[in-house]
């Protein structure tokens, strides 16, 4: 299972170019489930300032996106399989799942496709 | 001396329903005429790459218009289209290519489409057998299906959410293989269809496109069938195309590998190497170049 390098991913997402443009005016807390383990991304005006990994219930969030930990595992790899190339298609094919402000999640869906490919860079795991 | 493209564009007016449309349409080559039909709240640039392609070129007249509303096709003079919901109904789009064929004076051309061109493929075989000599099917199926649920149409064309998320859910679409460079490419075209366009294309692609009962009554003996699916397409499948090609006795089918939704755009030479046997298919059941 893709354990975040929480730190590390959050400065390589400020450090993009394409996702800060896409970020931009995004305030928001996005919860990412890989398997049972819950990340929540503190996102402030278009800047990641925390990714929290030691989430309880009294952390709140606006977007959820979630997947079983092996799909996870797929998703990430530099070529994924078919379907496992953004979450949308995961979602449709493979078990992944949508919830929360589905206005904002569409609304900076840029952003949150960008974030994906921001982790399969390397960037996300340790 | 600087490089010069082949293709020229030009408009053509023709009259569906009693409206005149003006219509912009590329072309290139010369042969047996094959008219390219764009997908969902796209244009015709999306074949750019096969208008300049001389292999394919020297044995067809490669035709790409822009449909109404899109592109450089310019909503009609004479209608109030702006205090009506814009969709895109299938009576429409298949009189529509008939209207084109004839303004061209097309004999017998053949036809290719991508995505809802791809079903519309399907539909002129049904409904206009041997009009065109060979329909190629792009990333096309019986029905659309829980991949465009309705629901996620009024999400394409919100007031709160911008034209930024259908160029994004676009590129998700296509093969992670293809070149970055062809992929910001389609989603670009994407970003510069009207945000209505989309979500009305989409009414053709996933509400009135049902070839369910009827795809097995295609006699390919007067039109050819030919699909071809993206492996990596999340929406047309290769299980959905095939599963269409299943109903059709006669029909060509073959899975595009590392391709997606895409395929003509994303990855022109990859796409190359499917459609060419398809395009000499094409030649042979017509006894040569035009």
């Amino acid at each position: 299972m893709p354990v975040l390098d929480v730190d590390g991913l959050r400065k390589a997402l400020n450090a993009d170019p394409e996702f800060r443009l896409a970020s931009r005016l995004w305030t928001a807390r996005l919860l990412l489930r890989i398997g049972e383990q819950p990340y929540v991304f503190e996102i402030s005006n278009g800047e990641v300032e925390r990714i929290v990994d030691a989430v309880t219930i009294f952390d709140p969030w606006d977007i959820e996106l979630a997947g079983p930990a092996d799909g996870w595992d797929q998703l990430l790899q530099r070529e994924p399989p078919p379907f496992y190339q953004d979450v949308f298609p995961a979602i449709l094919h493979h078990g992944f799942r949508m919830g929360g402000d589905l206005e904002a999640l569409f609304a900076y869906y840029p952003a949150v496709r960008r974030m994906v490919d921001v982790m399969r860079a390397g960037n996300a795991t340790v | 001396m600087a490089r010069r493209s082949p293709i020229v564009g030009g408009y053509v007016y023709l009259s569906v329903d009693g409206v005149q449309y003006r219509v912009y349409y590329e072309e290139a080559g010369s042969g047996i005429p094959l008219v390219l039909q764009h997908t969902a709240s796209a244009d015709g640039r999306q074949w750019r790459h096969l208008l300049e392609d001389e292999d394919i070129t020297s044995n067809f007249r490669l035709i790409a218009h822009d449909l109404p509303y899109h592109g450089k096709s310019i909503p009609p003079e004479s209608e109030r289209w702006w205090e009506t919901e814009y969709k895109l109904t299938q009576a429409f789009f298949e009189k529509f290519l008939l209207e084109l064929a004839a303004a061209l004076e097309l004999d017998r051309p053949a036809y290719m489409g991508c995505s809802m061109g791809g079903h519309m493929a399907i539909d002129l075989a049904i409904d206009h057998p041997g009009t065109f000599r060979a329909v190629i099917g792009l990333e096309a199926g019986m029905q659309t299906g829980r991949t465009a649920p309705p629901r996620l149409f009024e999400w394409f064309n919100h007031p709160r959410v911008s034209n930024d998320f259908k160029p994004a859910l676009m590129y998700t679409m296509m093969a992670p293989t293809s070149p970055e460079a062809y992929r910001r490419e389609v989603s670009f075209v994407y970003s510069q269809g009207a945000p209505v366009v989309m979500s009305g294309d989409l009414n053709y692609y996933g509400i009135e496109h049902d070839v369910t009962e009827s795809a097995r009554t295609i006699d390919t003996t007067k039109t050819a069938v030919y699909i071809l699916g993206g492996e990596y397409d999340w929406s047309g499948t290769p299980a959905v195309c095939r599963a269409l090609a299943d109903e059709i006795e006669g029909a060509y089918y073959r899975e595009m590998k590392g391709l997606g939704h895409f395929p003509m755009c994303e990855n022109p030479a990859r796409f190359k190497e499917y459609l060419m046997p398809v395009l000499e298919g094409i030649l042979r059941a017509s006894d040569g170049p035009a």
